[in-house]
């Protein structure tokens, strides 16, 4: 009877802190683009242009919205010059820092 | 800052939803020409939705508010990520407020509707496997998605320390159950890397099908550090180093002192710091603290290498 306790005990402590990342798999990280002009950027695939392509939006501490268009060809992956986003008429510009 | 794109006002066109490091929300309502200014987010009592700590504007100091439920002690969080989800199953968004030290993730509810939210006022800490959610080193950024294809929006968080965690939604139907977490990426401990080969810091995430091969990728912007090898200098160049380390050390002290006097009154302390950057004065010193510093960086360059990089990890079905 111990050990079964011992044991049940045992195996909630493990399903109850599964770690593992065994399940999900990626491949080596791909660097897409050069974000040293932007304070701890944050990306997003948003099609704002409803082209069918996403662009690719940054985020930063500054608090811009910035877009760079995808110039890739699908393989080769590239991206344009920043714009910044605008709402109704003006750069964004969010009270981050 | 991650910003969002979702229908927050139920009008069949996407808005966008992002936190501040101000630790506000924010929504910027899209039309058909474009996106509307920011607005705040607020609650049925009409205040910012928040965690304690935030940025007061109108006093320039950091305060604190109290949003916790009756009963509980208030918190301290800095809200610095927002994710609008239906979490409990009511078809209306609740909003995720995600606190940037502590690594703990909170859940306002939406008492109104999907048209006419109206937003409780009050947090609640959200668990996961039967434990509140920590995620290590800190949070920084959340996104709510349907991850294993099971028809349920699952929590992936980005972490200040280079993880990326996975909260599993298994909920049948109703409101979220999130599941312990898993590793999709583990967080860099590697101080030996000596070029840029991944994000160790600030992961700030998105997860879209990139090469659209039917499973999530995710899209992660952050610091990669690094560290390269240090050149050996000739006598020569030890000596324009301590010339230039000092060069740079006494133009340092002049500053000081300039701003010693602008510092004083912090009512005050920005429009002189801004009558002090446009004296010819300051501006001589800074092109001499430029050129020694650049002088340091020729002759003897930072080991440690840091540099913000954006990246995709493509998911391997």
């Amino acid at each position: 009877m111990l050990k079964k306790i011992l044991l049940g005990g045992l195996l909630i402590a493990v399903a109850s802190t599964n770690l593992s990342a065994d399940e999900w798999k990626f491949a080596k990280p791909e660097m897409i683009l050069d974000g040293s002009a932007y304070l701890y950027p944050s990306p997003v695939f948003e099609d704002l242009d409803n082209d069918g392509k996403p662009e690719l939006l940054i985020g930063d501490l500054r608090g811009n919205l910035t877009i760079h268009k995808y110039t890739g060809d699908g393989t080769k992956h590239s991206f344009g010059e920043p714009v910044r986003m605008q709402a109704e008429g003006e750069n964004i510009s969010l009270p981050n820092w | 800052m991650t910003p969002q794109f979702v229908d927050f006002d139920f009008d069949g066109i996407k808005d966008i939803v992002v936190g501040t490091f101000e630790g506000t929300a924010f929504w910027l309502q899209g039309t058909k020409n474009g996106f509307k200014k920011q607005e705040y987010i607020k609650d049925s009592q009409d205040r910012n939705v928040q965690l304690s700590n935030f940025w007061n504007r109108e006093e320039k100091k950091w305060d604190e508010a109290d949003r916790s439920p009756e009963g509980v002690e208030n918190p301290k969080g800095h809200s610095t990520s927002v994710v609008a989800v239906d979490w409990d199953g009511d078809k209306d968004l609740d909003l995720l407020l995600g606190a940037y030290y502590s690594g703990t993730v909170y859940v306002q509810l939406n008492e109104g509707t999907a048209q006419k939210p109206s937003y409780a006022g009050v947090n609640h800490r959200v668990k996961a496997g039967g434990e509140d959610i920590s995620i290590p080193g800190g949070l920084c950024s959340m996104r709510s998605v349907d991850f294993d294809g099971d028809g349920h929006s699952d929590l992936i968080c980005g972490s200040k320390k280079g993880g990326v965690y996975l909260y599993r939604n298994e909920g049948k139907s109703g409101p979220t159950q999130l599941a312990a977490p898993q590793v999709l990426i583990q967080p860099s401990g590697d101080k030996k890397a000596t070029e840029a080969s991944r994000p160790n810091s600030g992961l700030h995430i998105d997860i879209v099908d990139f090469d659209e091969d039917g499973d999530l990728d995710l899209l992660v912007g952050g610091y990669s550090e690094w560290t390269v090898e240090q050149p050996e200098l000739t006598e020569e160049q030890q000596e324009a180093v301590v010339k230039a380390g000092k060069e740079a050390s006494d133009v340092r002290q002049q500053l000081s002192k300039m701003f010693a006097d602008v510092r004083s009154d912090p009512k005050t302390a920005k429009e002189k710091f801004k009558a002090l950057s446009e004296s010819p004065e300051y501006q001589k010193l800074m092109e001499k603290y430029q050129a020694s510093s650049a002088k340091l960086r020729d002759l003897k360059p930072n080991q440690s290498q840091r540099k913000a990089l954006v990246w995709l990890y493509r998911q391997n079905s």
